[in-house]
């Protein structure tokens, strides 16, 4: 199968905010609450339709530990969109934005399209963080923002697909370089080769995936 | 027992947790550790400030451990035992603490260890501290890093076939217009490393692998991973595209740790097999020079370029050295990871002298290189030092034998010279340089100078740098410094004997070219910005040395002279090499200093273990000895280079230059060095010279003119040196 274009994705956050839990549920339209956790960096993929147009995602999941921060930035650059996730229930992992908005925006390419998510929006009676702040946020760095919940899906698809929706806009705009190395976007192939020796579906997560 | 981890079977389930415990005990012991009292320490139950974010960390990632004892109902004692082993392991090492990854290793050791948390901390200390690589948890991952780009080496010499076709593959998706693609099988390496494999094979497959990893050492991990390529190298030579291979190498990880894509037998027999000669090498060759990481940081910033700051984590490194200095104090048993870190500064630095002495090397050809070739390139007076240094260094470009010596990374040992190289003596040789003329000065600087004994003229440089010194580590790196400088004196000799090169007025050329060592040198204190403006779009580094006095300059308008790539790539390489060099010896002395504390403190710790440190003071001795070795050899090669001059009539040996790296310089640059230097008559020499003295590099260059140079740029006040 072939395909318009391929996005790269990169999925950044505190640890245990959901990243894994949210390239699980687009990927596999599952929930999966007991996981292993991410080490170093998983790999998921899918495809999407935008504008009757074929796009591969693929999507770099982080993990979100310190320690590991070195060397999930070499994954960074290729990116053309990042979901920059926190947990409402966790206002630390609020706190923490402007680090992880600070390192990718110093790691990548300056069109990136971020996508700030508030996620698991299913646990309201936890919530820490109000909606309105991540608006805020969002608003006061150029974000795009979305809450979501990986339990209950909500959302989830739109992230990704808005995210992509974005991408797809620039680059009619002609603001991204297609043809320029290290933003991301990759020209599908002319006629397909084995890219699809996987239905799409199931061309997803590694093998240790989950959530957070 | 070797032999029985690679029989069919492997070594009886029953026997692992003997045999585990065995070892690490052994290791416990020849640390010379009182198990009972850490014990009591690290399993204590009351808390203390730090283990309130250790235990929300470590509590976040005991569900995730992919191992179905610690699921569920049933799992919660395990789940409870697995967190107190964290933590002790955690309060154990703080350098390391815990990090993501840890639990599962805890937690496959406490299974075999049959639930013990006391065996299990053992365990995990031999494992970590005694079998894998230095930092491969702590100072973000470093181990780690360095082991996955050894990896790569490994396969390319290994599986040649598939290790070109997974290159093929990254730059393929980069040539097709679209992105920065990191080495392929990195994802799957580091998941591979980081969790020694229990997250990618079947549990008793892993287990045999780790029987092997602790009878035979940490060669079984990259030996593990590479039998594993092999076995998957035909379905991955099939793959057409990098993502395709993401996807394929995704189903088949998970194939592999839920079916086990192969034999276990047969696994051990390849890893058995495939034995690997180079990984010491390796290990040592990326050990300072981890890049994959830093490389996209570095693009970025357009900073080094060729050189990713490899010390990015080292500072971290010192830091939290010193920090847990503090702590050693309360908690006697924990001095371990302390004295690891010490001990591990020293093998890093050794490490990092053997690299040095390969860059050496490639640098001496590009000094020699310059040596020759004639640039009136410092006409100008009116400059300020930083000018001054730029067209020095573009002289160093300009400057060639005709086709003597193919530019830079070609042969021999040059390079300590002006590495290790003074930061000092050549701000002033320089600058009097560049004035020209009389040579009434030789030793004005060095009241102490004894007149050089062997050549033809009166180099300021090259007296100094056998004069006794009468300060203390300044002086000695102005002396490695002035060596530096005699040695492209020398070789403008050579050039002015051969009557081929010289267009130019020798003595310029020999000026310049001190200059040049002179910029060098002083790259030490700000070294990027000189990369910066040589390199024309590099911008200025913050993080280089913290101290960088100096602004970033435009190229200056001699610039156009060396245009060449090559030459600015060697230009840059030496200010790296210099950079480092500096670096190095600052970093000795810092680990003298801390050698020093610990020793200290270890005279009250009681814990029995004081002759880590003994042993310290001789790592130092021993990388001084090499550093001696370096520079002999520099000098025979420059001897050999400068055979068919009549004036290079003899070489500072390596006594000469010993003292050269008896301290480090300071990191201020060499202006700091300088002011030093004027007062290093108070400054007693930490090493007494006892050199005998040479006048190795002669030279026409007089110091007079350097002077007044150097007054005119400002950069040499009159002192009382001066009034004799």
């Amino acid at each position: 199968m072939s395909y318009a274009y391929l996005f790269k994705y990169i999925i950044i956050g505190d640890t245990g905010v959901g990243k894994s839990c949210l390239l699980l549920q687009f990927t596999d339209k599952r929930f999966q609450p007991v996981h292993d956790l991410t080490i170093g960096v998983e790999f998921g993929a899918r495809m999407i339709t935008i504008d009757n147009k074929l796009i591969k995602l693929q999507i770099w999941d982080t993990a979100g530990q310190e320690a590991f921060r070195s060397i999930t930035r070499s994954y960074y650059r290729g990116a053309a969109g990042a979901l920059l996730v926190y947990d409402i229930t966790r206002r630390e992992t609020f706190n923490h934005l402007t680090t992880w908005l600070e390192d990718a925006r110093q790691h990548s390419n300056s069109n990136m399209v971020i996508m700030l998510i508030g996620n698991k929006s299913d646990l309201e009676s936890r919530r820490e963080v109000k909606k309105e702040e991540g608006d805020a946020f969002a608003r006061e760095h150029g974000l795009i923002f979305m809450e979501t919940s990986a339990r209950t899906a909500a959302n989830v698809e739109e992230a990704f697909i808005n995210t992509a929706k974005e991408i797809y806009e620039k680059i009619q705009e002609g603001v991204f370089d297609i043809n320029n190395e290290a933003n991301g976007i990759k020209i599908g192939p002319q006629h397909s080769p084995s890219n699809a020796s996987l239905p799409p579906g199931s061309q997803s997560s590694s093998p240790s995936s989950g959530c957070c | 027992m070797k032999m029985v981890a690679r029989l069919p079977d492997g070594i009886p389930a029953h026997f692992r947790k003997t045999l585990w415990l065995t070892l690490a005990e052994k290791h416990l012991a020849s640390r010379n550790v009182n198990w009972g009292q850490a014990e009591r320490v690290l399993f204590n139950e009351s808390t203390n400030p730090d283990d309130y974010e250790l235990s929300a960390q470590i509590v976040k990632d005991l569900h995730r451990t992919g191992c179905s004892l610690f699921c569920g109902a049933t799992g919660q004692h395990n789940q409870a035992l697995l967190k107190r082993v964290l933590l002790a392991y955690a309060r154990w090492n703080k350098s390391v603490g815990y990090c993501q990854g840890l639990n599962m290793l805890a937690a496959l050791i406490l299974q075999v260890m049959q639930g013990s948390q006391s065996a299990t901390v053992k365990v995990m200390i031999y494992l970590i501290e005694g079998v894998l690589p230095e930092s491969y948890f702590a100072n973000n991952l470093r181990g780690l890093s360095v082991d996955m780009a050894v990896f790569r080496d490994v396969l390319r010499i290994k599986l040649p076939d598939l290790s070109r076709h997974l290159d093929h593959l990254q730059h393929d998706s980069k040539e097709s217009g679209s992105s920065y693609e990191p080495p392929l099988m990195d994802v799957f390496t580091m998941q591979w490393f980081l969790t020694i494999f229990s997250n990618c094979l079947p549990q008793p497959t892993v287990l045999r692998v780790w029987d092997l990893l602790f009878l035979e050492g940490n060669q079984i991990l990259l030996r593990t991973a590479l039998a594993i390529w092999q076995t998957l190298s035909e379905k991955m030579l099939a793959v057409r595209s990098a993502d395709e291979f993401y996807s394929i190498m995704t189903v088949l990880a998970r194939e592999m740790l839920e079916f086990g894509l192969m034999d276990a037998n047969n696994l051990i027999k390849a890893i058995d097999t495939l034995t690997i000669n180079e990984v010491n090498e390796l290990r040592e060759k990326y050990v300072f020079n981890i890049t994959p990481w830093t490389v996209a940081t570095v693009a970025k910033k357009g900073l080094k370029l060729l050189y990713p700051d490899p010390y990015d984590s080292d500072d971290d490194h010192f830091q939290s050295g010193s920090s847990s200095t503090q702590q050693r104090m309360s908690t006697p048993f924990s001095n371990h990871p302390d004295r690891e870190k010490i001990a591990l500064d020293i093998s890093l630095l050794k490490k990092q002298y053997s690299k040095l002495r390969e860059r050496q090397r490639q640098a001496h050809i590009i000094f020699t290189a310059c040596g020759n070739d004639n640039l009136n390139t410092t006409s100008s007076p009116a400059l300020n030092h930083l000018l001054l240094g730029k067209s020095a260094l573009l002289t160093l470009k300009g400057r060639r034998i005709q086709g003597a010596v193919p530019p830079p990374r070609v042969s021999p040992k040059q390079r300590h010279n002006q590495t290790a190289g003074g930061d000092t003596l050549h701000w002033k040789d320089a600058a009097r340089g560049n004035t020209g003329g009389e040579c009434d000065e030789g030793t004005s600087r060095h009241p102490g100078n004894t007149p050089p004994p062997s050549s033809s003229s009166t180099s300021a440089s090259s007296s100094s740098a056998s004069s006794p010194s009468p300060g203390g580590s300044c002086e000695s790196h102005r002396e490695a410094g002035d060596v530096s400088v005699a040695v492209e004196e020398s070789l403008s000799a050579v050039s002015r004997s051969s009557p081929v090169s010289c267009t130019s007025d020798s003595s310029t050329a020999s000026s310049s070219s001190s200059s040049s060592t002179e910029l060098c040198d002083d790259s030490s204190a700000v070294p990027s910005e000189d990369d910066g403006s040589a390199e024309g779009r590099v911008t200025q580094d913050a993080d280089s040395n913290g101290d960088s006095p100096l602004p970033c300059l435009p190229r200056s308008p001699d610039s156009g002279r060396g245009g060449h790539h090559q030459r600015r790539d060697s230009e840059l390489a030496l200010m790296q090499i210099l950079q480092e060099n500096s670096q190095i010896l600052e970093r000795i002395r810092s680990s003298s200093c801390s050698t020093a504390i610990g020793g200290g403190e270890s005279q009250f710790s009681g814990s029995g273990d004081e002759d880590r440190f003994p042993g310290e003071p001789d790592d130092i001795r021993e990388i001084r000895k090499k550093y001696d070795r370096i520079i002999s050899r520099q000098a025979s090669c420059c001897d050999a280079l400068l055979q068919p001059s009549s004036s290079s009539s003899s070489w500072a040996t390596p006594a000469t230059l010993e003292r050269s790296h008896s301290t480090g310089p300071s990191p201020g640059g060499a202006r700091s060095a300088l002011e030093e230097l004027r007062r290093s008559g108070s400054l007693s020499p930490t090493k007494p010279s006892t050199a005998p003295t040479f006048n190795p590099f002669p030279t026409r260059t007089s110091p007079r003119r350097r002077k007044e140079v150097a007054v005119k740029l400002g950069l040499y006040s009159s002192t009382s040196e001066d009034a004799s």
